[in-house]
């Protein structure tokens, strides 16, 4: 990578501290990490490490309580609250353990979504949602609902849905958490390939075998990266 | 916002009113029992308060004189004239009253209710005849007929005009049929002009076209200067006796029906919240159900007014169907109300419906309903925690878990607001009825009781004062009835109309000054009266023949009530005390008591 580019990620001391009854909790401190567009990077570590805090907190859902954050160049401390919903809904794409797709809407509508919320006109949303859904090769279930695909075709809605609206980095939590391993493989698969035309993606995940794909690995141990190996 | 985030909202509450219509069904019924008395409330209020269907009928106003003392005076020929004469304030002023009269026709007889108007009525309501013209002839021999009784009784025969048809003796030419629904001024049949000094205006009302621009202040004082110039003593009212003007359907309602009235409206409004905050709470426990799919929204980028939209757009398919719902049910009570009270609606164009004005109402007040309800929990839907809620392992995106404490809540207000529509629905129909004002008591069975209204309209009568002896020959024809066990004849139109028009009068003992109060209600009778209605004396003797006829020296006698001797006798010997009563214009008439008697009337 070039001398001088901003990296799209960039994070300095940052820390999370949650406050409940008599306890701190300290799930994030002095954190350091740059991704760049194009990287896919991995986050490792064990259960309450602070995974998926990170992952809040680069995906806009939560609010780092200290350090610096800036997304593509563009700190994002103290923007509003629909500004935040803005720079979700057009920088990044989420992609959940649980798949969480919307029960009552089908899948085409599951995926043209975050281009409702963008207030995108429906003829270009209509293309868009056809060639997310042709990516991940459900096109013939566009008007089922959730409950009546596979798991591994639910999490492929979702990872359509995450890359419809051509985010800046796909955010990844446990994607292969509630699969089996033949549709958890598929999904790593999709998720290289789409890596291999460029996308930028972080992605949490505990199985070793995954983590191979990623270009780096960033170890965590209470709310500390203590480990970078690059692979 | 996009229309399209509308349309995504839309059929997201849509799915879910498919996918569990119980609850929605259950809020919109909740909410429909307040909206709907809401819409009766106004629908009902609206067709009682409707101004006289004329052009500018607003502008068309009663002239009553209101004596500050005795509440509502008569109005005299002396003050219709001194304002007809001399008032700037109105374009046109008319007098009118009504009787009923026995029509013959070669079809036969019938009763019809006849309205007695100066010819300038027709010209100041500005209502054209449908076929011929107004009567005007004062002397009474041309009458308008009615839409209703041209279509029945000359089976809207275009050759009525011109036919004479008998007014008990007179006999009148048809020179005008109205048109249809026009009954002015209460529920009239026929049209019948007299000159503006007849007698037969008596007991009627002044009407006024108030002039464009004129206040109805500034016309009521005019009123009253001319009727104090015009009046130097007049019997009964005192100087401080104002005119006023007020439109038709503007009763001046005593008491009981403020009371009432401002009852309904809390109740009613007490309703509205309380289904309002029921379904408030069903939409919170609904968005708890869908904490996930709240925070999924946001972590896709909708914005916060995006995610409230969702929870109002819910809100407003409830508060819509509520009410459609509510206008049924109240359609439903205002049909139950008109066909209950029909004969307590005194005017013609007096309409409980569910019209246009009252479907706006019900759409309207759901709208304003509907944010009130949606917006706590869109605001607690804004503010779920999305990163938190998606951090969960929670695998359950849908299944809605169900508080029981909230069903039961909800089943007790329905329970309630039930209990509550019966109630304002009975008050409403207390409202319009006024029982009050005939209190018959619990011992007196009126089953067998016979009542008839006598009124001197033969100016002869009135003219040489030989009304006591034309009524003691009918009470005699009547005892000499087979069956009829005894009669009486009271002055005052007790029966058909309010306690408050009773003539009120002051009361005083021995040489004691008049108070200040509005004085106690009196009623003429003659003997017969006590017996008749069977009134159970608590002391004292009823009325005999000793008691009629005014020898000059000897009181006159009085029954009172014992309400009345516990209020101004207490602990005395009360038969046989003497007190005065203030006939107005500083005029007293001394009376004894008879007798005390339960409350009655
Ligand atoms: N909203 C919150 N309030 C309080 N504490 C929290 C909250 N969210 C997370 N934590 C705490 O922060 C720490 C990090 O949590 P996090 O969910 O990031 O762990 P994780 O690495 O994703 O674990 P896992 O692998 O089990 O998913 C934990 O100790 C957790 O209990
Ligand atoms: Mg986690």
């Amino acid at each position: 990578m070039a001398e001088g580019v901003q990296p799209l990620i960039q994070l300095s001391d940052l820390g999370k501290v949650f406050y409940t009854e008599e306890l701190e909790t300290h799930a994030l401190s002095g954190v350091h990490l740059d991704i760049d567009r194009g990287e896919f990077v991995s986050i490792a570590g064990p259960s309450g490490c602070g995974k998926s805090t990170l992952l809040s907190i680069i995906g806009l859902l939560d609010t780092a309580t200290a350090g610096e954050y800036q997304l593509d160049g563009e700190p994002v401390q103290g923007l509003s609250v629909g500004d935040r919903a803005r720079i979700r809904n057009e920088a990044i794409g989420f992609i959940f353990q649980a798949f969480n797709l919307i029960g009552d809407l089908t899948v085409y509508e599951n995926v043209e979504l975050p281009l409702v919320y963008r207030d995108m006109r429906g003829s270009e949303r209509k293309t868009r949602v056809q060639a997310a859904l042709e990516r991940v090769g459900m096109v013939h279930r566009e008007k089922h609902f959730p409950a009546q695909l596979s798991g591994g075709q639910q999490q492929r809605v979702a990872v359509a849905r995450a890359i419809v609206g051509e985010p800046l980095i796909l955010l990844a939590d446990e994607p292969t958490g509630n699969l089996d391993s033949t549709n958890g493989k598929a999904v790593m698969d999709l998720l290289g390939e789409l890596h291999d035309d460029g996308a930028t993606v972080c992605m949490v995940t505990h199985d070793p075998r995954y983590a191979d794909l990623a270009e780096r690995t960033v170890h965590l141990f209470d709310g500390r990266i203590v480990d970078e190996e690059s692979g | 916002m996009a229309p399209f985030q509308f349309a995504l909202s839309w059929r997201l509450a849509l799915r879910h009113f498919i996918k569990s219509p119980a609850s929605y069904l259950y809020g919109a019924v909740a909410l429909a029992l307040g909206l709907g008395s809401a819409t009766l409330l106004f629908s009902l209020v609206q067709g009682l308060t409707a101004p006289l269907p004329v052009p500018n009928g607003e502008h068309v106003l009663r002239v009553v004189v209101v004596d500050p003392i005795r509440g509502h005076a008569h109005v005299t020929i002396d003050d219709f004239h001194a304002w007809r004469m001399h008032a700037g304030s109105f374009e046109s002023i008319a007098a009118v009253a009504v009787s009923e009269r026995r029509v013959g026709t070669r079809r036969g007889d019938f009763p019809a209710r006849v309205a007695h108007t100066t010819a300038d009525m027709f010209p100041l309501l500005g209502v054209e005849p449908m076929l011929g013209r107004w009567p005007a002839e004062a002397d009474g021999t041309t009458i308008a007929i009615g839409e209703d009784l041209w279509a029945t009784t000359f089976e809207g025969d275009p050759a009525v005009l011109g036919r004479a048809v008998r007014l008990d003796n007179e006999v009148a030419i048809v020179v005008g049929v109205m048109p249809s629904g026009f009954r002015f001024p209460r529920k009239q049949d026929i049209w019948q002009v007299v000159a503006a000094d007849s007698p037969r205006l008596a007991n009627g009302e002044v009407v006024s076209r108030l002039k464009h621009g004129v206040s109805r202040m500034a016309a009521s004082q005019e009123f009253t200067e001319l009727m104090q110039a015009a009046r130097t003593d007049r019997e009964g009212v005192p100087a401080t006796a104002t005119a006023r003007l007020i439109g038709f359907t503007e009763e001046r309602g005593d008491r009981a029906e403020h009371a009432i009235g401002i009852a309904l409206l809390l109740v009613v409004l007490g309703l509205v919240l309380l289904s309002c905050s029921n379904v408030s709470a069903l939409l919170l426990e609904r968005n708890l159900a869908r904490t996930r799919t709240l925070a999924l929204h946001q972590a896709l980028g909708a914005r916060p007014a995006q995610i409230a939209l969702q929870t109002l757009v819910e809100a407003l398919l409830i508060g819509g169907l509520g009410g459609i719902l509510g206008a049924a049910v109240a359609h439903v009570g205002l049909l139950f109300l008109t066909t209950t009270l029909a004969d307590n609606l005194t005017y013609f164009w007096t309409r409980l419906e569910l019209d246009v004005a009252s479907v706006a109402f019900a759409g309207a007040l759901s709208l304003v309903v509907a944010v009130l309800c949606g917006a706590l929990p869109a605001w607690r839907a804004v503010r779920t925690d999305a990163g938190r809620t998606l951090a969960e392992q929670a695998q359950a995106i849908h299944g809605s878990r169900r508080t029981p404490v909230s069903w039961v809540l909800v089943n007790a207000q329905m329970a309630f607001a039930v209990a509550v529509v019966v109630a304002a629905v009975g008050l409403a129909t207390i409202l319009v009825q006024k029982p009050w004002e005939i209190d018959l008591t619990a011992e007196f069975s009126g089953e067998r009781v016979v009542a008839a209204q006598i009124a001197f309209e033969d100016d002869a009568i009135v003219a040489n004062g030989s009304r006591v002896e034309v009524l003691e020959r009918m009470l005699e024809r009547v005892r000499a009835f087979p069956g009829v066990q005894s009669a009486t004849v009271s002055m005052g139109d007790w029966l058909a109309s309010r306690a408050r028009s009773f003539g009120l009068r002051r009361v005083a003992f021995g040489d004691e000054p008049f108070g200040d109060d509005r004085g106690v209600p009196i009623l003429y009778i003659t003997p017969g009266f006590i017996d008749t209605f069977a009134i159970n004396l608590v002391e004292g003797r009823p009325f005999d023949a000793r008691d009629t006829g005014s020898d000059a020296g000897s009181a006159d006698v009085a029954i009172v009530t014992e309400e009345f001797v516990r209020a101004r006798l207490p602990d005395q010997a009360s038969v046989g005390r003497r007190f005065r009563l203030d006939q107005g214009g500083g005029r007293e008439r001394a009376f004894r008591k008879a007798a005390s008697c339960r409350t009655w009337p």
